[in-house]
């Protein structure tokens, strides 16, 4: 096995679309196969690929997932929502807190809405599993991301909106308002006032309030992901495949990853166009249908051409080594096909 | 349907917005529209969350760029109150109320609505396509002004936010969703359409479907080598799959698969499959 699997937390990545949820999937079958007690963590796999891991009904728990070949399999599927109130009850300094957050609508909102709070829910559900030392392996199905950068950067704005100086803002019993007012900044009072609502400033102070206590829970929490991910212990995979957009966008994730210094280990590069086989004499064909033939085998030509370019800049990317899937001719939606295509990603 | 009913019907529609899962060349769809519509004669942007703000390369010629910033928008929409420069620039522009500004629950979307809203009140284009993130940023972004509605009892973001629910009522306004004739994008599309429609009275448009695989008739249910039966499986999934999006209930627009050699060249090609018609 190549050392860039020695890890024990394999972090599968890369721009939305690309295959990252059945390629961590298959990793994780391959993995248990060669005897590594494995769990794959996902965040929003098909149905069929839910189905075949077991844990359609099971959002945050961790599931068994029955292996033909034998090796030990889990899988545990990330449900923002709900796993969002899981940290809010561990974070929370007493009973009464917890109950004032999860009834406060600010909350709501902030769980539905706020940039990053899946980047952040399943990046804490990586620390929590990380920490039970009976997994050997760890494969991150890293959650779909617009911006490559919101892996890494949602979770900072998160711990930073919990940052001592946005919150002292409203803590400790100072209003927003009052304190700009205090700092002379009368017309800013007024303007955000008119903007925002003086009532709306309250509540948000309000659930601000609510937090008190808590903030040093994120942002510990975000440090120690971090250094997690930057650790010996953790490896970054991208998964991509050759095109012009898919080459932009993996830059830029490499850039923000290059940013943390996390190093990136391999590309799973998916997708890639198989050359045609023309076919043997032997073959009856019409007229028609031989000129359409040639059609279909000038256009298979042209995807293979189509794609060299990027295959070739991709293999480029300092990494220790790249792999190249062939596009699959069926869906991967079973334990078989998945076993498969994970042996190739190690071979 | 028909690339020109689907050209004609974008000519009446002041703001269209584009939403689908990622990596089904959605961005170079929402482009090869926007080329098309400006070589009927009309004013015609794109906007896009960016961070940047020169429009990316391969953006089309003719089509004006809106790069949409929350910063950006969020001093705008400051600047309707404030109405000094200066005075924002000494006030809001610091760490604090960036981060703030940044995290505040639906605040972002919010302002970034406000900046839509805005150019489509001052008539600034004639046509605004706006290339939304990929199915759930854009449910999240749809939602906020819902969510902040029920927050914001009172002030400028309270009636901007009643505004924004109207607009995006309007005729004026379409919804596509973009998608290609694959299980994940399709099964996505059909979903996503079912819950846009529990967040406001949209009037959706079409369900625009990229890169279909070019159709040779006569090889179909070929199986006597592996070329023809791989392609004929894959005719197959992909007449499944556009079964599967006919139940979004849109009208579908087929789009071809583009074997360009660059953005610009793919955008040209698919502007003029869209235009050929209408002109």
């Amino acid at each position: 096995m190549k050392p860039s699997f020695e890890s024990r937390i394999l972090l599968v990545g890369g721009p939305g679309g690309v295959g990252k949820t059945t390629l961590a999937a298959s990793l994780g079958v391959a993995l248990a196969e060669q005897g590594f007690k494995t769990v794959v963590l996902t965040v929003d796999p098909a149905r069929r690929l839910a189905q075949a891991l077991g844990f359609e009904n099971f959002p945050n728990e961790v599931n068994r997932v029955p292996l033909v070949q034998g090796g030990e399999l889990f899988a545990s599927m990330l449900d923002t929502q709900r796993y969002f109130d899981r940290i809010i009850e561990k974070f929370a300094t007493n009973p009464d807190q917890k109950e004032k957050i999860l009834k406060n609508p600010m909350y709501q909102i902030m769980v539905d809405s706020l940039g990053g709070s899946h980047e952040y829910a399943a990046m804490e559900r990586l620390l929590e599993i990380a920490q039970d030392p009976s997994w050997d392996k760890i494969v991150v199905d890293t959650p779909p991301t617009d911006n490559a950068m919101d892996l890494i950067a949602a979770p900072k704005r998160l711990a930073d909106f919990m940052d001592n100086s946005v919150l002292s803002w409203f803590q400790s019993g100072g209003a927003l308002y009052l304190r700009l007012f205090r700092a002379g900044t009368r017309i800013a009072m007024k303007a955000l006032q008119a903007i925002l609502g003086s009532d709306f400033l309250d509540s948000l102070g309000k659930f601000l309030t609510d937090l008190e206590g808590m903030q040093a829970g994120f942002q510990n929490r975000h440090r120690e992901v971090l250094a997690m991910l930057r650790s010996k212990d953790c490896s970054f995979f991208l998964t991509t495949f050759p095109s012009q957009a898919r080459w932009e966008d993996s830059g830029r994730l490499l850039a923000a990853l290059a940013g943390e210094s996390i190093p990136l280990r391999g590309v799973f590069l998916n997708r890639v166009e198989p050359q045609p086989t023309a076919l043997n004499s032997d073959v009856s064909l019409s007229l028609e249908q031989s000129q359409d033939v040639e059609k279909l085998l000038a256009f298979r030509r042209q995807e293979v051409e189509h794609q060299k370019p990027w295959t070739e800049k991709f293999a480029t990317l300092p990494a220790d080594f790249l792999v190249q899937i062939p596009r699959q001719t069926h869906p991967v939606h079973d334990v078989a096909s998945l076993s498969e295509l994970g042996r190739i990603l190690l071979s | 349907m028909s690339a020109p009913q689907y050209i004609a019907d974008s000519l009446q529609k002041k703001i269209i917005f584009f939403t689908g899962k990622g990596g089904v060349g959605k961005t170079s769809v929402v482009w090869a529209t926007a080329k098309a519509l400006a070589r009927c004669g009309k004013k015609v942007a794109v906007a896009a969350w960016s961070e940047s703000d020169s429009p990316p390369s391969g953006f089309p010629e003719g089509v004006h760029y809106v790069p949409l910033q929350t910063m950006a928008c969020f001093k705008e929409y400051v600047l309707h109150v404030v109405r000094f420069e200066k005075l924002y620039d000494t006030v809001f522009d610091n760490k604090v109320l960036r981060t703030f500004v940044l995290a505040a629950p639906g605040l972002s979307d919010t302002v970034i609505a406000g900046k839509i809203l805005t150019l489509y009140e001052k008539r600034v284009y004639d046509i605004l396509l706006v290339d939304l993130p990929s199915s759930g940023h854009a449910l999240s972004f749809f939602h906020s002004p819902l969510g902040v509605k029920r927050i914001f009892s009172v002030g400028f973001v309270h009636k901007e936010t009643h505004k924004i629910c109207e607009l995006l009522a309007s005729q004026d306004v379409r919804l596509d969703l973009v998608a290609i004739p694959e299980e994940l994008p399709v099964v996505e599309s059909v979903e996503l359409k079912s819950k846009l429609e529990k967040l406001h009275p949209f009037h959706f448009g079409f369900l625009l479907l990229n890169q279909m695989l070019p159709t040779f008739a006569s090889l179909r249910g070929l199986s006597s080598a592996p070329l023809l039966k791989e392609y004929s499986d894959q005719l197959d999934r992909q007449e499944r799959n556009q079964q599967v999006a006919e139940k979004c209930g849109l009208p579908i627009l087929k789009l071809p698969r583009i074997l360009a050699p660059n953005e610009d060249s793919l955008i040209e090609a698919l502007s003029q499959d869209l235009s050929a018609v209408t002109a």
